[in-house]
């Protein structure tokens, strides 16, 4: 089941860096995967400047709140920030229909780019539930890019990521495939799930495929509709020669199948 | 009204080609999928007028490369490349999951020559479920040198008339609007006895990205919909009933989002509608309109839809 309602803004705040968050109530996403989307009109109704929803990951739930995490970039996302607590506003979800397999590996490392990292959140807390092993790696540039830290703390996930700077300035100087490989490596039956722009997941997959891990991509793409009816949104599929949906066969693909 | 329609009981049904629709509201090819996205994930499909599936063509074709779609004022731009698994994988392993949610189903159909054309269609004739066949003449001729059937009148003529041979369901002609004028391909259907027109499909366009300097699309062009298409849909709809007026129905699409939006369409001569792009961004908003239609009429004091079929005209004659 899809639902598409208003829901009301409990909060939509900067964080840092290019970040906001946005808190919406909205019980009916209680029990979205992890790994699921959602489509936001920025506008208001009729308004057409943007028209398109833009997707976001469900980045938490807590209750009857879902929580995102979002990058202002254009005109989407920048409107977005105009909206305030208490309006309600458009909301298209739980969209995807592949998501990270929780169940299938006895260790997991979640690697995070970037805003990317929201995308892998809510996969924490599901694997914390079930009681499965896990490590996340939490990669950006400069650190007012880490606008997730405080969600970590506070989340008690603190000891359970790395944190890599590109310059530096927090956590593990270098890039987030630093330590990738040996990581990987340590346990058996370990799989990688991965999120965040594309040239990090390109690098990524290079090591996956060095060392053949299990490797899982959260992908993305630009959509128009987000539930399967435009195809718009497609990737190709080198495995069955075919361009599949990212938000109805996807969002999350084996590395290995796809072009990328 | 007219001979081939006949109303119904409730205001917004009526019979056309002795079907039975429960109201004047589909949705547009190419957006809808082929309609079990919906039928599977948000409401009951049942309840719309009808519904066209994505262009079917005889062979399956992959479609274009990736990026596809691109948001535009008010509007967007697609060039999906008519990907889909062919005609025979459509009725095998579609339709009848399809066939279970009661609506009447309307398939989209293209080819690459003329050839093409006519397999798809006789293929569908036969196709039990499929209540009526859209010929979409957007694509490129390629044996022709790539003329397109929707912009020369005589070839379009040729492509209707065999059609009309070999296929004895409905067959109604989608209309591009990348031509100077309307009713040169508009005479051409009518000539060739096309059971209906529909008008229309995108515009052709282009949007550059100014960090990279290259064009969005990987196609670098592709059809423009949505809002910003509404008034050359309406002028071109009302310029094709101007001429015809009852001879031949008219099915209009092109920027529909709302109940005013459809309304006009249907004041210029339009006696069906589809949504297209509104779909995308308001998944809902054909339930909407057929609730919109509704109370307008009970509002305006009608009885039924048809009384406002090609309105408009009539209200300047009198003026
Ligand atoms: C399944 C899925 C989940 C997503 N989850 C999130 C999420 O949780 N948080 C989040 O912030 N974003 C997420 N995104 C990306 C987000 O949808 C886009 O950033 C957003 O649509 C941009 O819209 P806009 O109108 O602001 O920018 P546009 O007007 O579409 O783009 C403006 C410019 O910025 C560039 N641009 C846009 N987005 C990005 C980007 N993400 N990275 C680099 N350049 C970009 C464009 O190429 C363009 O040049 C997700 C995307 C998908 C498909
Ligand atoms: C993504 C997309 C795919 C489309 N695919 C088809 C198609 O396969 N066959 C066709 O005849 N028209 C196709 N169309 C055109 C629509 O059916 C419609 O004519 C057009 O979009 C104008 O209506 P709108 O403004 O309501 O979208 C497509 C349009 C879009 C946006
Ligand atoms: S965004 Fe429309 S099919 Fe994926």
């Amino acid at each position: 089941m899809i639902f598409d309602k208003k829901y009301e803004i409990l909060e939509n705040r900067y964080i840092s860096g290019r970040t906001w968050l946005l808190r919406v109530k909205a019980p009916d996403l209680k029990s979205s995967p992890a790994g699921a989307f959602a489509m936001i009109k920025a506008t208001y109704d009729s308004q057409f400047d943007p028209m398109m929803r833009r997707a976001f990951a469900i980045a938490d739930i807590d209750g009857d709140e879902v929580l995102f995490f979002y990058d202002v970039y254009g005109k989407g996302t920048k409107t977005l920030t105009y909206r305030k607590k208490g309006e309600f506003i458009d909301i298209l979800a739980p969209l995807g229909k592949r998501f990270f397999p929780e169940d299938k590996f006895d260790n997991y490392i979640l690697v995070g780019g970037g805003i990317g990292f929201a995308g892998l959140s809510l996969l924490m807390k599901r694997l914390k539930e079930k009681g499965k092993n896990f490590t996340a790696l939490y990669g950006v540039r400069r650190r007012e890019q880490l606008s997730m830290l405080d969600w970590i703390e506070e989340n008690g996930f603190k000891d359970k990521t790395l944190i890599y700077t590109e310059d530096g300035s927090y956590g593990i100087k270098g890039l987030i495939t630093k330590d990738l490989k040996e990581l990987a490596l340590e346990k058996e039956n370990t799989a990688l799930m991965v999120c965040g722009p594309k040239g990090m997941m390109k690098a990524v997959v290079k090591v996956a495929k060095e060392i053949n891990i299990p490797t899982y991509l959260s992908l993305e793409s630009k959509m128009a509709c987000g539930f399967g009816i435009c195809i718009g949104c497609v990737i190709k599929n080198v495995k069955e020669e075919k361009y599949e949906r990212v938000c109805y066969e996807g969002p999350v693909f084996n590395a290995f199948d796809i072009q990328f | 009204m007219v001979n081939f329609i006949k109303p119904l009981d409730k205001p917004l049904a009526y019979e056309l080609f002795g079907i039975k629709f429960k109201n004047p509201v589909w949705t547009a090819s190419g957006c809808f999928s082929y309609g079990l996205e919906v039928a599977e994930n948000l409401y009951d499909i049942s309840q719309l007028g009808a519904v066209v599936v994505k262009g079917l063509s005889y062979k399956p074709r992959e479609g274009n490369p990736p990026q596809r779609i691109v948001e535009t004022p008010a509007g967007m731009l697609n060039s999906i490349g008519l990907q889909n698994p062919g005609v025979k994988y459509f009725a095998e392993k579609i339709l009848p999951k399809l066939k279970k949610y009661n609506t009447i189903i309307v398939a989209n159909i293209f080819g690459e020559d003329e050839e093409e054309y006519l397999k798809v269609g006789e293929f569908l004739n036969k196709t039990d479920g499929v209540h009526i066949l859209e010929l979409n003449v957007s694509c490129p001729n390629v044996k022709k040198g790539g003329i397109a059937f929707g912009s020369d009148p005589e070839t379009l003529y040729s492509l209707i008339s065999k059609l009309k041979n070999v296929v004895e369901k409905p067959l109604l002609v989608k209309l591009s609007p990348n031509i100077t004028n309307i009713l040169d391909t508009a005479q051409a259907s009518v000539e060739a006895k096309a059971d209906g027109l529909v008008l229309i499909n995108t515009l052709l366009g282009m949007a550059i990205d100014v960090e990279r300097e290259e064009p969005i699309l990987a196609t670098k062009t592709g059809g423009l919909s949505g809002p910003a298409i509404l008034p050359i849909a309406v002028r071109m709809i009302y310029q094709v009933y101007e001429k015809y007026k009852t001879d031949i129905p008219i099915i209009g699409v092109g920027g529909i989002s709302k109940t005013e939006d459809a309304l006009q369409h249907i004041l210029a001569g339009a006696l069906a509608v589809q949504i297209g792009t509104a779909l995308f961004f308001d998944p809902y908003s054909p339930l909407k309109i057929i609730k919109g239609l509704e109370n307008h009429i009970k509002r305006k004091g009608y009885r039924h839809i048809l009384e406002l079929v090609g309105k408009a005209h009539k209200l300047k004659l009198e003026r």
